[in-house]
């Protein structure tokens, strides 16, 4: 039975929210891993070893952090990583753009090429915010059961 | 309602979901023709020596004359047929070439120039005469190189040495039985940077 409380419709939007766009994002990844992998490349963050390893399993947990998220399953623990990963992606644009570099976020692919800006930092920390709100609400309003039936909010 | 239960139990969750994640991750890698070696191979880059692309006197260069048009196709031999598709060759060594010597082949008109930067890159501004393949798209302009001569002198360029696109390119050539490749591996910035002549004419779409 649902119960519906204050909580309901914003934990639904910002669970629908993240999920969706790192749904979106992580598909052009999966399918084309070595744009991607030069993405991280073009930061000079990484040691070149560990460059393809990012590469090919980033867009897997946010494939499935995002599908998680719309299906209401494990929510607190889907919204740890993304917000996780989100830190990291603001905290590599930020030092991209104090070194000046002007290169391609991969953010979301190829297809669409964004040049990094303070811009995406903003929008990565907005995103962290409706990640860290997931986590501490605990909602489980409109998830799939049977997972997670002993948390509610 | 934050109990230390609760935080032991999401950690748990979360190391969890992330191992699946990672667990479909290597198996999609491990599946896909696309996948990546999990471990990046290291570029290797030779020069090439004036007297092998110029002909040091009797050793006359084999790709002398006009430069090869899509018209002047050539059917290769018959028993070269079966030849005509390798597997990827990896671990490839990559032909250097310097400007001068690029230079030097453009006075000469020999070969055929690729821009291997993205379409984008390329409908702004590029080396007069440059056909655009983008390295990730190799595929989509199959149709524009298959037609050639394998012994077609290619002269590949990208941005800069860290282009991986031009790389792209030039591996997709050798694998469809491309033998003569050559990158200029300064790429678009260097071709810049000596304030070379440059096409800007805007190509719509």
């Amino acid at each position: 039975m649902i119960q519906f409380n204050k909580h309901t419709i914003p934990v639904i939007a910002a669970r629908l929210l993240l999920g969706i766009i790192f749904i979106i994002a992580s598909i052009d990844k999966i399918v084309s891993p070595d744009a991607f992998a030069a993405s991280i490349h073009a930061y000079r963050l990484t040691p070149a070893i560990i460059e393809n390893l990012l590469a090919i399993t980033i867009p897997w947990i946010e494939l499935l952090c995002g599908c998680c998220l719309v299906m209401g399953v494990n929510v607190r623990a889907s919204s740890f990583l993304l917000t996780i990963l989100l830190g990291v992606f603001s905290v590599a644009i930020s030092i991209a753009l104090l070194r000046g570099l002007t290169i391609d976020c991969g953010c979301f692919g190829k297809e669409h090429l964004t040049p990094v800006s303070w811009g995406k930092v903003l929008e990565d920390v907005g995103l962290m915010v409706a990640g860290a709100y997931l986590i501490v609400v605990r909602s489980v309003t409109l998830s799939g059961p049977p997972w997670g039936r002993e948390e509610r909010a | 309602m934050t109990t230390p239960e609760g935080h032991t139990s999401l950690v748990k969750e979360s190391a969890k979901l992330l191992l699946y994640a990672l667990l479909c991750a290597f198996m999609y890698n491990g599946f896909s023709p696309k996948g990546l070696p999990l471990i990046p191979r290291e570029v290797k880059k030779e020069s090439v020596a004036d007297s092998a692309l110029f002909g040091g006197g009797s050793s006359a260069p084999k790709n002398e004359g006009a430069p090869h048009t899509p018209d002047s196709v050539e059917a290769l031999p018959p028993d070269s047929a079966a030849k005509a598709v390798q597997p990827a060759k990896h671990n490839e060594t990559f032909r250097i070439i310097s400007l001068d010597q690029f230079k030097r082949l453009r006075a000469q008109k020999r070969g055929i120039l690729f821009d291997a930067r993205t379409a984008a890159d390329y409908s702004v501004s590029r080396i007069p005469g440059a056909l655009n393949i983008p390295g990730q798209e190799v595929t989509d302009h199959f149709g524009e190189v298959a037609e050639l001569p394998r012994d077609t002198l290619v002269i590949i360029y990208c941005n800069n040495p860290d282009c991986h696109l031009g790389r792209m390119l030039a591996e997709f050539l050798t694998a469809i039985a491309f033998t003569d490749i050559l990158l200029y591996d300064d790429g678009w910035d260097g071709w810049l940077a000596a304030k070379e002549p440059i096409d800007t004419m805007r190509i719509k779409k």
